[in-house]
């Protein structure tokens, strides 16, 4: 019987352990002699744990530098990113010619009036002084009678 | 009123202990060699004392029980506190002694750990065999019970060990085993039942 499985026999277990006769085994070997370890195993020990100590000592340096040279490389490579990720962002213009309103109409008109220049180049062309000469009114032509008149 | 005041001390006893003890453990956990002297102190002569009793070899049980010490030391930052801090030592020590057990087994050293299978065996609950209610410990008769125990298996043994002489509780020692509660309760009547029988003949004759 490796493990009583019902409440019943775990009582009767218990019962058991608390009769006189197994009692008085915990009481004898309770009542046995203390062994105190002796001064040479002590001073042993303490030589044993000042060399762990210093070994531990030394892995965790060993490990604080590995581990600063990572943290290093990190710390610099979040700190690209954050430029990087915080550069402000180009946004494109409002294009408020598509919308409706007097803004939209000046630049149309710009717009026009440029593109026109551009045709036409920096220079008065040919045809908009011919278009004004005609449109200028001819010299004043004297005739005879006011002539007389004067 | 004088009996709360004593159990109001008792309380506050506890808790200066326990206090103590955890300011201790805190100061282990970052490797304070002082602290951990003090640790040593406290639990040198039971470590021993379960080492010894469970290793048969003098010089193997000083190593072993030198080697509890320095894992604790290395492992302190590990130690969660969910056991107590014996209950920890004494599982470091179980472990380290089937350990030594096994390793000198495999080298044909001694004989094997297991011993035979108790655990196996019916308990007979009725315990009329000996009743050694005046019995009081010689030397002589401490030898006869260590020379007893020694020639119990390891398992049966760890267990008497751990409840009749380090007073652990049955749930520490089935934490520091790893074996259900029960086990421990079945394994310690059959170690105490063997005890008895092994001392019935020495205590016969003592009578006589």
């Amino acid at each position: 019987m490796s493990q009583p499985t019902d409440s019943t026999n775990m009582k009767q277990l218990d019962e058991a352990l608390n009769s006189p006769g197994q009692l008085g085994v915990r009481q004898l070997v309770g009542q046995l002699p203390e062994d105190v370890p002796n001064l040479v195993w002590r001073s042993r020990l303490n030589e044993r744990l000042a060399q762990s100590q210093q070994q531990s000592r030394r892995r965790r340096l060993v490990l604080r530098v590995k581990w600063g040279g990572f943290a290093a490389t990190a710390g610099l490579a979040a700190t690209m990113g954050l430029i990087l990720l915080s550069r402000p962002a180009i946004t494109p213009a409002l294009d408020v010619s598509q919308e409706p309103g007097i803004e939209a109409a000046m630049i149309t008109a710009h717009r026009e009036a440029d593109s026109a220049m551009d045709v036409s180049s920096a220079t008065v062309s040919e045809s908009f002084v011919a278009h004004r000469s005609k449109a200028e009114t001819p010299p004043f032509q004297w005739s005879e009678a006011d002539l007389e008149a004067l | 009123m004088a009996i709360l005041t004593g159990a109001h001390r008792l309380e506050q006893r506890r808790r200066r202990e326990e206090t103590s003890e955890q300011s201790l453990i805190e100061r282990c956990r970052r490797q304070d060699a002082v602290a951990f002297g003090m640790v040593v102190d406290a639990y040198q002569s039971r470590v021993f004392g379960f080492v010894r009793r469970m290793v048969r070899d003098v010089e193997d049980a000083e190593d072993v029980a030198q080697e509890v010490f320095i894992r604790a030391f290395q492992a302190f930052d590990r130690f969660d506190g969910r056991s107590s801090l014996r209950t920890w030592l004494f599982r470091i020590a179980y472990n380290l002694c089937v350990d030594r057990a096994r390793r000198s087994d495999r080298q044909g050293l001694t004989q094997t750990i297991e011993g035979s299978d108790v655990d196996d065996e019916p308990i007979e609950f009725a315990d009329h065999r000996w009743n050694p209610e005046q019995v009081s410990l010689t030397t002589e008769l401490s030898l006869h019970v260590e020379d007893a125990i020694a020639r119990m298996s390891e398992k049966l043994r760890t267990v008497l060990l751990l409840h009749d002489r380090e007073d652990l509780t049955y749930e520490e020692i089935a934490l520091a085993v790893s074996v259900p509660v029960g086990t421990v309760k079945s394994r310690l009547f059959l170690a105490r039942a063997f005890l008895q029988d092994q001392l019935s003949g020495y205590l016969h004759e003592v009578s006589q």
